[in-house]
């Protein structure tokens, strides 16, 4: 159970989350949406613990997660952050190894492997194994984060795992293929958040939907209760239509196109003034006279 | 597998250039005298015993005790080296580009010229200590003092933190250069021997104080490796991943600077080392720092008694500051990594 | 050559030893100063010498000898290669920790201080010949030293009053010192009737334009190689602030032999004279 509580930040004196609460059970899969700056990525820093709020708290398993030893919370959560910048050529398999690296007991070497294994095949690394990090394209890279951050909960029967973007650079397979392991652990008992940028990603596999915006939250439902025309209009300023799919009755969101003319927003493809030429024929059964005229 | 064989090469490496560093020198010495004088001096005699003459003075009391402190400062020198472009994440970071070097040559340089004012009932082996301590002061000062300088935002900021350190690097390198300019030339040395460092000064005396002070650090700092691979990847994860990145910072800053200090307390600055050894070792094995730091420490100690050797022999009767060949052999190094690797170094 | 090692030590270093009365004389001696090397030949212990350092050039013998040492580092192993029984060397240019490793490898080592005076000189050679271990010879030669000079400065030539001389090290244009109060050209040129340009400062100190034309020598003094380095006499009269000074209008440039100014030794009373014979 993870409750939020009543949480605000500020930074640098400008307020970036204000009045937050909401809570979390087990086997739920929550996706955080909003626009660019509307607060997501500073309430996943709240969540995981990397930062505390200024006002407020956040309650993990009934207890406050300021007061939480390091150690011990790491065995409950995980956290994918949006950047992972490698510095070092690390491999593949140092890298997902190092979600182990809180534990050390020597009775959990043969986990350690274990976890490493399973994760690794999980998220399709297995053939990259001993590549170097720095050779691997960034949805790549970010598969091996991913497998990272589950090989540090693996043991575990309940956590909270926080991904901030986690499909960003993805191909189209993993995109899918992230979300739906992100289901699979939720129905296990595991809960997730996950902030996403795409909407009908996010009415596919979460069950349920926060949208956060100006460091507000302003929704917080079913997928059909927050993804309406209005919301998303309210939320990201973009006309959409709404559909439920019938096979799947899953709500689906067709945003509407944007049709621009560029000689509106670039003066350098303005239309001039250029003379054009048209037929003129006079009254007489002759020759049809050909005459240029200006118009 | 791989890394076995690395290791056993460079033990085998070190003691070859052990060997060598003990057989050859200004005063020609027979191998077979050599060895006779260590086995004897050990307990046991294998060819014939020694003459207890001037040779055996040679190697007991000049060759050994120097190529061991050559061993000492190039593992001190090495792991530092390695230990401190993890935590800065930057491959470029070494004692010296950060001011550490310098702070410590600032406080031996200090405390030596105030010596006989202070401490002038001192024995000579405890004068060594101080010494030695003090210089791990002034390092770990200045290296607290370069953080601090480079804090942005609460957070230490990589760049600056080189800058900062570049920056006090130049101030603490001009006051030393001050007080040995100004003070009784006799007690503290050359400038020569601050900026660039000499093994000639090698006794047992100053190399048992040394030993404590590598040592420690080299057995140490392996047990930082994991923290240092996760700060690679982002010092928030470590703390995420449920390690103390704070702790894991101070214990590294205190065991480099206590190797770093010590060093230059006995043997001044010795440049190149902390900033290629790193670099060939990585090139070698991977990053992982498991890795890395050990093998740091065992290729810096072989690599500085190769260099001592050279500075020894190649303009007798006089010596080569050792800092002179660590740079020419570390700079076409440099520049081959640097050219071949332009993509690896930069973040 | 390093005027440099010619300086006054205010403090003994703790770990030099103290001069002992050797039984035997000493037949192999290494000698790391010009001084101490024209000395132990003045003494007539020159074939007794096996190496020196790279400023002993005079006298020609001692000029063949191999050197051991250059701008003051030397290796200690490459010293005892000569197998020495003792090493001359002044006070200070030894680490503790290099008289610490001759003292294990069992080589006597004597650190002789250099005073620059007349007491000075005769105590220095008193102080060789005894690590030698010869002192009936050095109270020949101090006592010899010491008539000599008395001799010498009672016949020096005298004006009305003592010109100024302004001593120049120099080592090319770039490195420049001149001779302060209580330095070893301070002391000689006292002694040769003169009087040293510089009042303010002591020791060596970097040369000045502005040094030089507010001291206005007359006279400018410096050692043979250091006025060639310069590029010899039409060009040191042609640099800044040297037209402004007595000494370049009326063009006395004075050079001398290095070591036969400030060896401060046996050849003193030559020194003296030498001098005097050219500020006066």
């Amino acid at each position: 159970m993870l409750r939020v509580e009543s949480i605000s930040y500020k930074l640098n004196n400008r307020p970036l989350l204000k009045d937050i609460s909401f809570s979390i059970r087990p086997g739920e899969i929550v996706a955080l949406l909003g626009s660019n700056g509307a607060g997501k990525s500073t309430l996943m820093r709240l969540l995981s613990g990397e930062r505390k709020p200024d006002t407020g708290r956040i309650m993990l398993y009934g207890e406050d997660l300021a007061a939480y030893n390091r150690k011990i919370l790491a065995a409950k959560r995980a956290y994918l952050q949006q950047h992972n910048p490698i510095s070092m050529a690390f491999t593949v398999r140092e890298v997902v190894m190092m979600g182990r690296y809180g534990f050390k007991s020597r009775s959990s070497a043969k986990n350690d492997q274990m976890a490493l294994r399973e994760t690794m095949e999980l998220c399709g690394l297995t053939d990259l194994a001993d590549r170097s990090m720095l050779s691997l394209s960034g949805g790549e890279q970010q598969r091996v984060h991913l497998a990272r951050v589950l090989a540090q909960l693996w043991d575990n029967k309940d956590a909270v795992l926080l991904l901030d973007e986690p499909t960003n650079n993805m191909d189209l397979q993993f995109q899918h293929q992230t979300l739906a392991i992100a289901a699979a652990m939720a129905k296990k008992g595991y809960m997730i958040i996950v902030v996403l940028h795409e909407v009908n990603l996010a009415a596919q596999y979460a069950s349920r939907i926060i949208i956060l915006k100006d460091g507000r939250k302003w929704w917080d439902g079913t997928p059909v209760q927050v993804l309406t025309p209005q919301h998303i209009y309210t939320a990201f300023g973009i006309h959409a239509q709404a559909y439920t799919d019938q096979s799947s009755l899953k709500t689906v969101i067709v945003p509407k196109e944007i049709k621009l003319d560029a000689a509106k927003f670039n003066s350098n493809l303005q239309v001039l003034h250029q003379p054009v030429y048209k037929l003129k024929t006079t009254e007489t059964d002759e020759l049809i006279n050909l005459q240029s005229v200006k118009i | 597998m791989k890394r076995m064989v690395i290791y056993t090469c460079l033990s085998a490496g070190l003691l070859v250039s052990v060997c060598f560093s003990l057989a050859l020198g200004a005063m020609r010495i027979p191998l077979k005298e050599v060895i006779d004088t260590l086995t004897h001096n050990m307990g046991f005699t294998v060819f014939g015993g020694t003459d207890h003459g001037i040779n055996e003075g040679i190697i007991m009391m000049i060759r050994l005790p120097r190529t061991l402190m050559g061993m000492l400062v190039g593992a001190a020198l090495g792991i530092s080296g390695a230990a401190i472009q993890g935590i800065f994440r930057n491959p470029l970071a070494e004692p010296s580009l950060v001011g550490i070097s310098a702070g410590a040559s600032l406080m031996a340089v200090l405390i030596i010229a105030f010596e006989t004012l202070l401490f002038s009932s001192l024995s000579q082996v405890l004068g060594y200590y101080l010494l030695a301590f003090g210089a791990f002061a002034g390092a770990g000062l200045t290296a607290m003092l370069v953080y601090n300088l480079s804090k942005v935002n609460g957070q230490a900021n990589v760049s600056t933190m080189l800058l900062a350190g570049i920056a006090i690097n130049a101030m603490a390198g001009a006051l030393t250069g001050l007080v040995t300019y100004l003070a009784d030339e006799q007690k503290l040395r050359s400038i020569t021997f601050w900026m660039m460092g000499s093994l000639g000064g090698a006794t047992w005396q100053n190399v048992s104080c040394l030993f404590p002070f590598v040592l420690i650090p080299v057995i140490g700092l392996p047990f930082l490796s994991r923290g240092l691979n996760l700060f690679a990847i982002g010092e928030s994860q470590v703390e995420l991943i449920g390690l103390n990145p704070n702790r894991i910072k101070i214990w590294v800053v205190v065991l480099a600077t206590m190797a770093v200090g010590a060093s230059v307390a006995v043997s001044g600055i010795i440049g190149f080392i902390g900033l290629l050894i790193p670099h060939l070792t990585r090139l070698l094995g991977g990053v992982d720092h498991r890795f890395v730091l050990p093998v740091s420490a065992l290729m810096g100690a072989l690599v500085l008694t190769l260099a001592d050797m050279v500075s020894r022999l190649i303009v007798q009767p006089i010596e080569l500051p050792i800092g002179v060949v660590t740079a020419l052999m570390g700079t076409p190094i440099f520049l081959y990594i640097l050219i071949k690797d332009k993509k690896k170094l930069v973040n | 050559m390093s005027i440099k090692k010619y300086y006054i030590i205010l403090v003994t270093l703790s770990l030099s030893l103290t001069l002992q009365q050797a039984a035997a004389q000493a037949k192999r001696i290494i000698t790391l100063s010009s001084a101490i090397s024209e000395t132990v030949n003045a003494l007539g212990y020159g074939k007794s010498i096996l190496a020196t350092d790279v400023t002993s050039v005079s006298p020609e013998e001692i000029n063949r000898l191999p050197k051991v040492s250059r701008n003051r580092s030397f290796s200690v192993e490459s010293i005892t290669a000569f197998r020495p029984d003792l090493i001359l060397v002044p006070e200070g240019d030894f680490s503790k920790e290099n008289l610490y490793q001759f003292k294990s490898l069992g080589i006597r080592v004597v650190s002789i201080r250099q005073e620059f005076s007349v007491e000075g000189a005769t105590k220095f050679i008193r102080q060789i010949a005894a690590a030698i271990g010869d002192k009936t010879r050095g109270e020949q030669l101090a006592q010899k030293t010491e008539n000599s000079v008395n001799t010498t400065l009672s016949l020096l030539k005298k004006g009305n009053k003592p010109p100024k001389v302004l001593f120049i090290y120099a080592r090319g244009v770039g490195t420049m010192n001149v001779a302060g109060k209580g330095s070893s050209i301070d002391a000689i040129i006292k002694l040769a009737g003169g009087k040293n340009a510089i009042q303010e400062f002591s020791d060596f100190k970097p040369y000045t334009t502005e040094a030089l034309i507010k001291s206005n020598p007359d006279i400018i003094l410096m050692f043979d190689f250091g006025l060639s380095s310069l590029g010899g006499r039409e060009a040191f009269l042609d640099l800044p602030g040297v037209a402004y000074t007595n000494a370049g209008k009326n063009k006395r440039i004075v050079e001398m032999n290095g070591p036969l100014l400030i060896n401060f030794s046996n050849r003193l009373p030559e020194a003296i004279k030498a001098l005097n014979n050219r500020i006066l």
